[in-house]
């Protein structure tokens, strides 16, 4: 029986491959974006965000690699599908991952003293989700249960819009200039939709589960 | 020897049809290439036809009493109905096209053994009925094992892709050995070929029409199927397979089209949705009519005309 399925290893080898390469961008988001909101976006993170870029590109190469071998070894279309569907649904969380250090740093966006824990904690409810999802995509990949993998990645979209919803709603009550107000809140909604995003991927798992056990 | 021709070519046209039905789904889904897919066809139409081939010859061949020029009359008939009406892309099968054109030659001699008639219709009936209770009884009873197999996505997508090669290498078997006897049954009575040799020249010629004309129609034939979870399209040629290879242990050649249409049929009674339309179904009944009757007409007008005009008997 292992050896029917040999052929399919090569093909699971390189997703992993692919999930350590977006793993590493989380970790580089991770300090990134605390130091970007930490340091009113200082210039010397330029490297920095240019790292977070350069990581995620590499997630983007392996994600190719395993789209090819997926073409490469003969799947059932359905598979195939789910899979490509899988991975290019999984690949806008570390692009947000770049999109939230770009709009911090590019527009030079300086955090709020008194806000910047929370966003600093939001990201981590967002990294969390992240994290969770990569778990529930493993049981595709994997003979583990689903178990309750998905609603724990629909919990943490949920923490997330609440933390979203109070952060917005406590800046706008400040005496804040309305354009700075309205940069902060595109950040924040940019941090959000990671969790979003993880949503997304874990409909998409759930889905393919529940049509292989009809 | 010319009068084999009529045979080969209505082999050729069996093997250019059916076996779309076989390997349609593996190979329009390239899960398995083409060639490779003629291949397995091939050794397992041989061996179906020489191992369980032999039962549905005796039953072709006493319809009505054939000598050389009927023989080459009536599968000539029923090779120019099949040819024409897929042509015009009207539902037709083989089985029926030969026992049509059989008739039509026994109806100008005078005589037909009608007693095996009963039996060959309701296997006719018997064949997509049979194949929605077969996918109705596997399609339960194989998903509740798939699902307790526990397995990822890499290992069930390997065991359904084996599992289409292996139905289709079993409908390939199930088609040699219940269609041979629609190709070169009918040269028996006339003692122009034993038994073996009818088994071998139906099935190579079989194989011939496989070779070089079913490309075209597995791609039409796939796709339908495609349109199916590869699950439901391996239990659909499952139990086609299994109805052809009943059949064929009876002795009585059936059509392999309506066989699959009966399972894809059965996966919309399991799963509760619409899979094959009305007109399709229609397409089957109206087959059932319209396809023995124009080749019984085709082979009486082919017979009356070689009478009159050629002086043959």
């Amino acid at each position: 029986m292992a050896k029917l399925w040999k052929k399919q290893e090569s093909i699971f080898s390189k997703i992993q491959v692919y999930f350590e390469k977006t793993d590493a961008t989380r970790d580089i988001f991770k300090k990134t974006a605390a130091d970007l909101i930490n340091s009113d976006a200082d210039s010397s993170l330029a490297d920095a965000v240019e790292a977070v870029h350069a990581a995620e590109h590499q997630a983007d190469n392996e994600r190719r690699a395993v789209i090819l071998e997926l073409y490469k070894k003969a799947l059932i279309p359905e598979s195939r599908g789910d899979i490509l569907g899988l991975l290019e649904s999984f690949d806008t969380i570390p692009n947000t991952f770049q999109a939230v250090c770009n709009i911090i740093f590019f527009q030079s966006i300086k955090i709020p003293e008194n806000f910047k824990g929370r966003f600093v904690d939001l990201i981590n409810v967002n990294i969390d989700a992240y994290n969770l999802t990569k778990d529930a995509a493993f049981c595709l990949f994997k003979e583990e249960d689903l178990l309750n993998k998905c609603e724990l990645v629909c919990d943490k979209e949920r923490e997330s819009d609440a933390a979203e919803r109070a952060l917005i709603r406590d800046i706008y009550s400040t005496d804040m200039d309305l354009a700075e107000k309205n940069q902060l809140k595109d950040v924040i909604k940019t941090i959000g939709s990671i969790s979003d995003h993880a949503e997304d991927v874990s409909d998409r798992i759930e889905l393919a589960i529940i049509k292989r056990k009809i | 020897m010319f009068r084999l021709l009529s045979g080969i070519f209505m082999g050729w046209s069996l093997g250019a049809n059916d076996s779309a039905n076989i390997f349609g789904t593996a190979v329009f889904s390239r899960m398995v290439k083409f060639k490779t897919a003629l291949v397995w066809l091939c050794i397992f139409i041989i061996l179906g036809s020489m191992l369980q081939g032999a039962a549905g010859m005796h039953t072709l061949s006493g319809l009505v009493e054939q000598n050389l020029n009927t023989a080459f009359i009536t599968a000539l008939a029923a090779a120019l109905t099949v040819t024409v009406m897929t042509y015009l892309n009207l539902p037709v099968s083989t089985s029926q096209a030969m026992v049509g054109a059989i008739i039509g030659i026994g109806v100008v001699i005078g005589h037909v053994d009608l007693s095996k008639l009963p039996k060959v219709f309701a296997c006719w009936v018997g064949t997509p009925v049979g194949c929605v209770i077969a996918t109705i009884i596997l399609y339960p009873v194989l998903s509740k094992l798939l699902a307790k197999m526990k397995l990822n996505i890499f290992q069930q997508d390997s065991l359904l892709r084996f599992g289409l090669i292996a139905v289709g290498c079993y409908g390939a078997y199930s088609l040699g050995a219940n269609n041979v006897a629609n190709v070169t049954g009918i040269y028996i009575e006339t003692g122009l070929l034993n038994i073996p040799q009818a088994l071998i020249l139906g099935s190579l010629s079989i194989c011939l029409g496989a070779i070089t004309y079913s490309k075209r129609v597995m791609q039409t034939v796939g796709e339908k199927l495609v349109k199916l979870d590869p699950f439901s399209a391996f239990i659909a040629v499952l139990s086609m397979s299994i109805i052809l290879n009943i059949y064929a242990i009876v002795g009585v050649p059936v059509s392999s089209s309506q066989a699959i249409v009966g399972g894809v049929l059965g996966i919309g009674f399991v799963k509760g949705v619409k899979t094959i339309n009305l007109r399709t179904l229609m397409n089957i009944v109206i087959g059932w009519l319209t396809t023995p009757l124009i080749a019984m007409m085709v082979s009486m007008a082919m017979y009356i005309g070689a009478i009159k005009l050629l002086g043959i008997s």
